[in-house]
């Protein structure tokens, strides 16, 4: 993966506020961030379990 | 470490390839399984406005824009989730793509879903689907009480 493909990356994942940056001095530093790591992991559990119930709908529409 | 950015499910049908694919791209039928009624048939490339047809969400509208339908093999759109705010204009945010994906097997009709694009989403957008999402998961709740029971 390139330097730019990296940078790319890592700026869609700050715009989701899932890393931030920091300068120092001529480096800019990347940090996860934990809490919206675990709010996004929640929100897809939250999608996921959607997903199961429409799903189960579906199983039943289709097979009676 | 697990994905933030996509969902993926699979489940098998007892039901023929045809059948499912009927289901899920019959818009009269995916508003059944899917609680949501739209008025006009799916086309590739256009968009449709559905209403959410769980009680309490009448008043919440949803929108797909298909972009494949390769019979019997995928069918797959764009949509904003949770976009239930009907304050909020969602449609300048990034979509995510749901694709149906179809196989027949001897076990049934395998159908695999995968939900991608949620680390575009803004920020913010993570946290009111929670707020969101507590009304909304006790009204799907009862309807599916009132599924198992009747």
């Amino acid at each position: 993966m390139s330097r730019q493909a990296v940078t790319k990356h890592l700026r869609v994942l700050s715009e989701a506020g899932l890393v931030r940056s920091n300068r120092r001095g001529r480096e800019r530093v990347w940090d996860l961030e934990p809490k919206r790591l675990a709010d996004a992991h929640r929100y897809l559990d939250r999608i996921s379990r959607q997903w199961d119930d429409a799903l189960h709908r579906l199983k039943k529409f289709v097979e009676e | 470490m697990t994905s933030t950015d996509r969902i993926e499910k699979e489940i098998v049908l007892q039901a023929p390839k045809a059948r499912v694919w009927r289901a899920l791209t019959n818009a009269q039928e995916f508003g059944t399984w899917f609680r949501v009624k739209f008025d006009d048939a799916f086309a590739v490339g256009k968009s449709f406005k559905g209403t959410i047809t769980i009680p309490g969400y009448e008043h919440v509208a949803m929108e797909v824009t298909i972009e494949r339908m390769d019979a019997e093999e995928l069918f797959s759109y764009r949509w904003h989730p949770y976009a239930m705010d009907p304050k909020v204009d969602y449609t300048r945010e990034p979509a995510t793509l749901v694709e149906f994906r179809l196989a027949e097997t001897a076990e049934g009709t395998v159908l695999r879903i995968v939900e991608s694009g949620f680390d575009r989403l803004p920020p913010g957008r993570r946290d009111e689907a929670f707020r969101m999402n507590d009304r909304g998961w006790s009204a799907q709740l009862k309807n599916i009480e009132r599924h198992v029971a009747s």
